[in-house]
């Protein structure tokens, strides 16, 4: 992954600044509505190229100890540069899609976020990763990606934790995770 | 011909009425009547339950949360012999912890009353270690902390009278359970804090995120008093989630991702701090070793050792298996061996006993290694363990 350390930074300190002066509830609240309304950023460019030609959901491109090394070819393999930091099953692989959960799951308001670096332009993006609940864990492609995921004490860019807060019907059941991008981050 | 068939169909009718005058008609688990005398036949060997061993030194429990699946396995296996004893069910993402005296183990959990949705129900089972029944059931607030298993984001008091649980949402709070009259108390405010680690005289430290610890103290009631402790780690020293903790000692041991080990003394007095450890020398760090796995550190505490699960790896992959356990003291840092372990491993504990164990487990391969922790010799190994165990726990003494 290519970091943007001044970017990461800054989230960082923003994290660390709104947690320590408003309470949780308030914390994810606030972080649901920046992410709820960067929804309507306009489509940023993103290559789809493969997608058709995947027919199959078998788990590919699990991180090994050589690192992380992002395709920006196939969405459904582990290393599709948007999943750099999805420790779960690809909602992709599961009934859904990058960007949405598969039928009958419940989307969580709630996120987890991590930059990741797209080969095909360059670019970092900011993801805030949610998780689709409700249902029985997914169990295909399961990855277990970390790019910058750091511990459960900073849990705003942990992916240990069932992200499912918010959920309708507080289904707090893990299924799978979408990629969705907030914007760039250079 | 004739008449032995009529002989056998009044017996069964006989049998039939007998169970029906037995079981309720509408009773689900009843002996079905059409089973008949045969399949209810008296047979010439008795038919029992296993009564269980009581857990010595070698007992290890394995747990299989199955990559976030609704219910957690724990499985009781006699390390001595690689023999697998017994399974208990949990819930999702269950939390274990074992008594002092290694007499029971307590499982926090959650179930949906739909299988995956529908209401949530969160509940403690306190467990006898050797007949695996359930002694005690305890109804909590449906608000446990679900992370993949986080070995102590519950425990049990150091008198083994309580339990605590972490709660995130929707604020941060301990819950608290007294395990002597079966009940829930309260669930305690606390600030921005994770992990608990209990000591002496209704106390337990929580690591918070700005590096320090915050000592709580609480009454029968769940009254707290608070008082922090000084920062003991940077902002960038990032800790792994799962440390090893001693209830008995108040010892903790928590590596980071690039292999610099924290410590500290616990006690109802304060926290002690020790210098910090640093796993691999400059060469070794220039040559990418860093620990990795899930639960990537142990300790023996007669030994004064320290086992990390590391490997050669790339930045960022702290949680991918790892192969070889670095041994070393864990008052000067000195390396003391290296274990290869020949298999990727997520997981490692060590007995405490004199001539201890090492397990490793796998998720990959469904299966625990068991090694001599002094010679590196792998001794055993007990397979098809679940969907992906992850963790095991030995007892604290």
């Amino acid at each position: 992954m290519k970091k943007n350390k001044g970017f990461d930074s800054s989230i960082e300190k923003l994290a660390r600044t709104t947690a320590s002066k408003t309470g949780r509830r308030g914390f994810i609240g606030k972080l649901g509505a920046f992410l709820a309304g960067s929804a309507l950023l306009p489509l940023l460019p993103v290559d789809r190229r493969g997608r058709m030609n995947e027919a199959h959901a078998e788990t590919k491109g699990t991180l090994g100890r050589e690192g992380w090394k992002p395709q920006d070819k196939d969405p459904k393999s582990c290393d599709y540069w948007r999943h750099c930091s999805i420790d779960g099953n690809l909602c992709d692989c599961c009934g859904g899609t990058l960007t949405s959960c598969p039928p009958g799951s419940e989307l969580s308001p709630s996120s987890w976020v991590a930059s990741c670096f797209n080969p095909g332009d360059g670019q970092t993006y900011l993801i805030a990763y949610r998780d689709c609940c409700g249902k029985q864990t997914c169990g295909r492609c399961n990855c277990m990606n970390v790019q910058g995921e750091l511990p459960v004490y900073r849990p705003e860019f942990n992916n240990d934790i069932v992200w499912c807060f918010g959920a309708d019907n507080d289904a707090m059941t893990y299924h799978c995770t979408v990629s969705p991008i907030v914007g760039k981050a250079s | 011909m004739t008449t032995f068939q009529s002989s056998r169909l009044i017996g069964k009718l006989a049998l039939a009425a007998l169970l029906a005058t037995t079981y309720s008609a509408f009773a689900a688990d009843a002996v079905p009547s059409s089973l008949g005398a045969i399949g209810t036949a008296k047979t010439q060997e008795d038919i029992t339950i296993e009564p269980g061993v009581p857990a010595d030194s070698k007992r290890v429990y394995v747990q299989d949360p199955g990559h976030f699946n609704v219910t957690t396995t724990v499985y009781s296996i006699d390390g001595k012999n690689n023999n697998l004893l017994g399974m208990t069910d949990s819930g999702k993402l269950a939390n274990l912890m074992l008594s002092s005296d290694g007499k029971f183990f307590v499982t926090s959990n959650t179930t949906y009353s739909r299988i995956a949705s529908g209401k949530r129900d969160d509940y403690v089972q306190v467990i006898d270690a050797q007949s695996l029944k359930v002694l005690a059931d305890i109804d909590i607030p449906e608000g446990r902390f679900l992370t993949g298993v986080m070995e102590r984001l519950a425990s049990i008091s150091t008198d083994n009278k309580h339990m605590l649980f972490q709660q995130f949402a929707p604020s941060p709070a301990v819950g608290l359970v007294d395990l002597e009259k079966k009940s829930f108390v309260k669930m305690m405010d606390i600030p921005d804090c994770y992990h608990i680690f209990p000591v002496p005289n209704q106390g337990f430290y929580m690591h918070c995120r700005d590096g320090s610890m915050m000592h709580i103290t609480y009454d029968d009631k769940g009254n707290t008093k608070q008082k922090p402790t000084k920062v003991f780690h940077a902002e960038d020293d990032y800790l792994f989630v799962n440390p090893y903790y001693s209830n008995s000692t108040g010892r903790l041991v928590w590596p980071t991702y690039e292999g610099r080990v924290f410590q500290a003394k616990l006690s109802d007095k304060g926290a002690e701090f020790l210098k910090p450890i640093e796993i691999f020398s400059d060469k070794e760090k220039a040559a990418n070793w860093r620990p990795g796995g899930w639960q990537v550190v142990a300790y023996h505490k007669a030994r004064n050792e320290i086992y990390v699960l590391a490997d050669q790896r790339a930045k960022w992959t702290h949680v991918t298996a790892s192969r070889y356990v670095f041994v070393i003291d864990g008052t000067t840092g000195k390396r003391l061996r290296r274990i290869d372990l020949k298999h990727e491993i997520d997981g490692i504990s060590v007995t405490q006993d004199a001539d201890p164990n090492l397990y490793a487990v796998s998720a990959e391969d469904k299966t625990m290694y068991t090694f001599n922790a002094l010679s590196g010799k792998q001794t055993g190994k007990v397979d098809e363990l679940g969907r992906a165990p992850t963790i095991s726990l030995t007892l604290d003494k």
